[in-house]
């Protein structure tokens, strides 16, 4: 398991977890308060699109 | 530094002695000249004997300090310095020593002629370490006034009080120094036993201090005795090496940086050096005239401004500010940075009783030394720069992620009049136990929840998680800064390393209820990772559960049934449809056989499965001719070995040239292995080999193509009652039956919670009599996460990827 903020392994069984450290977590929270995780499917279905680092592309069936 | 030579020597002999007032007090109250007569006190004594050493060698006279703990717990200090003075005091009467081991503030030190800077914890001297020695030897070597040869003086002192005048005892030749040997007083003293852990600790930081001064200590209580020597000509850049041991630096070598610059009372003489780590706290030792001010001062201050103002203009300079609000704050500066400050200040101003405090007014000397020294280094070594700032950026990001968090349970606007969120429906209920929150999303199934809930112990929490982006390309799925708050707030926890309680946990179930789509998915994905992240321990306390609403009804006269999942909705079907259908299978003028029941509904299933994952695979292989013909249980085309013998290949070239699919055999270098290659519609080269026999789909296709393989044998007769319909091949089959089972049934397919009316969201998902809920497990979510980690990756491909490899499950990417 990777450390979803800065990406270093993680012992999955920590206390922790997923997180490498408190820094992290805090970082993590922030992004969290901070609305910055997002999902995103096509508006219209079958229309791939992606803008790297933003979201992704999924097509509906 | 201690070549008598070369230095001008400024006159010191018993004229510069000033007398300040006497012992009595000393021993009366210890406490107040050595701090305490426990450890600390003790060991003090010994800090006074070697801060006269030392200051000997800031002036430049002396090279070495010897200590040396001796059996009976009494310890030596040895300098080569130029010895105290030994001529007689004009005022006193008595040799200029015996007044500085006997009078209360007297020293070289009171007269700035004498040493240009001081040190000396308390100032009180060695007279107080006399005082509170029940025996102490002093030797000297010094040469008389107007002679070159030193001669050895001697003098014994009990409690302070001198056993007689000091005397000369022999002839020392070049030798010169001071030699003091006390053993405290253990009917004043509490503690008499020296720790070699703590004078070795403020020896080495001494000797870090003054760099290109030896200090030896020596323990004789030892067999064999223990020898450590500390000698550093790195000076402070050492110490700061030593401060960073074990621990992963940004720069290799500490920044160092000397200078000089004129003060209030002379010259100060500044030294810094400092270097940062990957940590996150802060190492920073200051020192005036050697002496550790733990309460920082002007030096302190300047060194922060600097520092602050020096990292701020070189990022912002190198445009590495780009994603940065503000300015960095002297907080984000700080963070891994470990420094010593170490300046001389001639007639050093403290406050405070330690002298824990610099007040000397030299924080502009230490700023523009800082500001002109460490630009320098920066502009020289621009990737230690670059890295230094990043850090700080680092830093500044937290801070504000801290803020970010803290205000997601501050109490404003959202929140009614008893601190909850307004859009929470609460219940009656107080007992957190009996107590279980909805989480719903989206208003309107938020609303069918109000009316569906039974208000005693079940509160409603809708939360808005969809939004169409601002180019309207796409919806985001998301939880804003008001649905976590909201969250946080209704469940009662808090969030936070320190805040976070989940004895606060306002209801015992937290049960989230979203679509049974792959959107609610998405939200479903959102909050368990949030969950798992920030509340780990309300799911290892098996709090969180998961709704189970009805993706199907199906209504048949008055009776009504609710149906979970498309496999539960197959299964339904089929059962319906096989409770009065037998089906001849093989028909050609003769029959194979006959089959009804539970085998003809598990082989009806098995093809219902067989027809998605052919769908499956006909994207990959984009002929229906070429996966028919993958389905013959007859062919081996599995393993590697099946891969390898070509002979075995023929039948399924053979078998593809019998459906009209041209196709070629070719061997494959990479693997040693033979594939078979076809072209599609586009006419592009497809491959039967051994990379397609590893894809999922293709495992699937053929595992189930077996399963099915002995009743697959068309055409098929379908027999109910006295109707026959025959059937050319397995998919027509299916269709029948499945139109078959839902005949004189109405089938609704629930897109969203919202579809229901109040009374079937409780009757399905709601009520504890009849729901079913999931459980949420830690192992469940760690893969939630992963999947969650891979949809936010910023790797483009690998998520693609993942996508594609899950699109068969892509409506279980929910636990």
């Amino acid at each position: 398991m990777k450390c979803p903020i800065c990406k270093k392994p993680v012992d999955p069984y920590s206390q922790e977890a997923p997180f490498c450290g408190d820094r992290c977590r805090l970082l993590d929270l922030g992004n969290w308060a901070d609305g910055k995780y997002v999902i995103s499917t096509p508006a219209i279905p079958g229309v791939d699109f992606r803008v790297p680092g933003t979201d992704y592309g999924l097509d509906e069936e | 530094m201690a070549n008598e030579e070369q230095q001008s020597p400024a006159v010191y002999d018993s004229s510069s002695i000033k007398v300040l007032e006497g012992l009595e007090a000393v021993r009366k109250r210890p406490a107040m000249y050595i701090g305490s007569t426990r450890e600390a006190g003790l060991h003090h004594l010994v800090y006074e004997v070697v801060d006269n050493s030392v200051d000997e060698a800031l002036a430049g006279y002396a090279s070495e300090v010897e200590v040396v703990i001796h059996i009976d717990d009494s310890v030596s200090v040895m300098d080569n310095g130029r010895g105290i003075p030994v001529d007689i005091h004009a005022e006193e009467g008595v040799s200029a020593a015996q007044v500085v081991l006997t009078k209360l503030h007297a020293g070289g030190k009171f007269d700035s002629n004498s040493y240009k800077v001081s040190g000396g914890l308390h100032g009180v001297g060695v007279s107080c370490v006399n005082a509170l020695s029940e025996k102490l030897h002093l030797e000297v070597w010094r040469a008389p006034k107007g002679e070159k040869n030193s001669l050895t003086w001697e003098q014994d002192y009990e409690k302070g009080i001198p056993l007689g005048p000091l005397v000369s005892t022999g002839k020392a030749g070049k030798k010169t120094g001071t030699k003091i040997t006390f053993k405290p007083d253990p009917t004043i003293m509490e503690a008499t036993v020296f720790s070699y852990d703590t004078l070795a600790n403020r020896l080495r930081q001494l000797a870090f201090l003054n760099k290109g001064l030896k200090i030896t200590l020596t323990d004789e209580r030892e067999d064999p005795e223990k020898k450590t020597e500390f000698l550093y000509n790195g000076g402070i850049a050492e110490f700061i090496k030593h401060l960073n041991r074990g621990k992963a630096v940004l720069h290799e070598n500490p920044i160092y940086i000397e200078g000089e610059k004129e003060g209030p009372n002379g010259t100060v003489v500044i030294e810094i050096a400092l270097q940062y780590n990957d940590t996150y706290g802060e190492t920073l030792f200051s020192f005036a005239n050697n002496i550790n001010t733990v309460d920082g001062g002007t030096h302190l201050s300047g060194f922060r401004t600097a520092l602050t103002r020096t990292i701020n203009a070189f990022g912002q300079s190198a445009g590495l500010f780009k994603d940065v609000k503000e300015n960095l704050s002297g907080e984000d500066v700080r963070e891994g940075l470990t420094a010593v400050i170490s300046v001389k200040v001639p007639q050093p101003q403290f406050e405070g009783q330690t002298k824990g405090k610099l007040n000397s007014d030299i924080a502009g000397q230490v700023q523009s030394i800082m500001n002109d020294k460490l630009g320098e280094f920066f502009e020289k070594n621009p990737n230690v720069m670059k890295k230094i700032v990043s850090k700080a950026i680092d830093a500044a990001r937290a801070r504000e992620a801290a803020r970010k968090a803290r205000d997601l349970t501050r109490r404003k606007g959202v929140l009614d009049s008893g601190g909850l969120p307004g859009k929470l429906a609460d219940c009656q209920e107080r007992d957190p136990a009996k107590c279980e929150l909805f989480i719903v999303e989206g208003e309107s199934a938020g609303g069918t929840a109000k009316q569906g809930r039974d208000r005693r112990f079940q509160a409603i929490l809708p939360l808005k998680g969809k939004i169409l982006n601002v180019e309207k390309a796409r919806y985001d799925r998301m939880l804003g800064h008001d649905e976590i708050r909201a969250l946080i707030t209704a469940m009662g926890t808090g969030i936070g390393k320190d805040d976070f309680d989940a004895a606060k946990l306002r209801y015992h179930k937290i049960i989230i209820m979203t679509d049974a789509d792959v959107d609610g998915s998405h939200i479903r994905t959102l909050l368990l990772t949030f969950f798992f992240r920030h509340m780990k321990e309300l799911i290892e306390k098996e709090h969180i559960y998961i709704a189970q609403p009805p993706l199907y009804r199906i209504k048949r006269g008055k009776s009504e049934k609710y149906i979970k999942n498309d496999a539960e909705f197959t299964r339904e079907i089929m059962r319906r449809a096989t409770e009065n259908i037998s089906v001849q299978y093989g028909v050609n003028g003769t029959i194979k056989g006959t089959v009804e029941g539970g085998d003809l509904r598990a082989f009806l299933v098995g093809l219902d499965d067989f027809e998605q994952i052919a769908y499956k695979l006909e994207r990959r292989v984009r002929d229906s001719r070429v996966v028919e013909v993958l389905a013959d249980s007859t062919l081996k085309i599995d393993t590697k070995a099946d891969f390898t013998d070509v002979e075995n290949l023929q039948k399924l070239s053979e078998k593809l040239r019998a459906a009209n699919v041209e196709n070629t055999i070719s061997f494959e270098e990479e693997h040693s292995v033979h594939r078979v290659t076809f072209h599609d519609s586009t006419n592009a080269p497809r491959h039967i080999d051994l990379d397609l026999s590893h894809s999922a789909e293709y495992r699937r296709y053929r595992a189930t193509a077996k399963q099915i393989y002995e009743l697959n044998q068309p055409p098929f007769v379908v027999l109910k009652n006295e109707h026959r319909d025959t059937l050319a091949n397995w998919k027509e089959l299916l269709d029948h039956v499945k139109n078959e089972g839902k005949r004189d049934a109405s089938v609704q397919r629930y897109k969203g919670l919202g579809e229901m009316n109040a009374e079937q969201l409780a009757d399905t998902t709601m009520n504890p009599d009849k729901r079913t809920l999931l459980k949420v497990r830690l192992e469940d979510v760690v893969a939630s996460d992963m999947i969650f980690t891979t949809l936010m990756g910023e790797d483009v491909e690998s998520r693609r990827k993942f996508i594609e490899e899950n699109a068969l499950d892509v409506k279980n990417l929910d636990v």
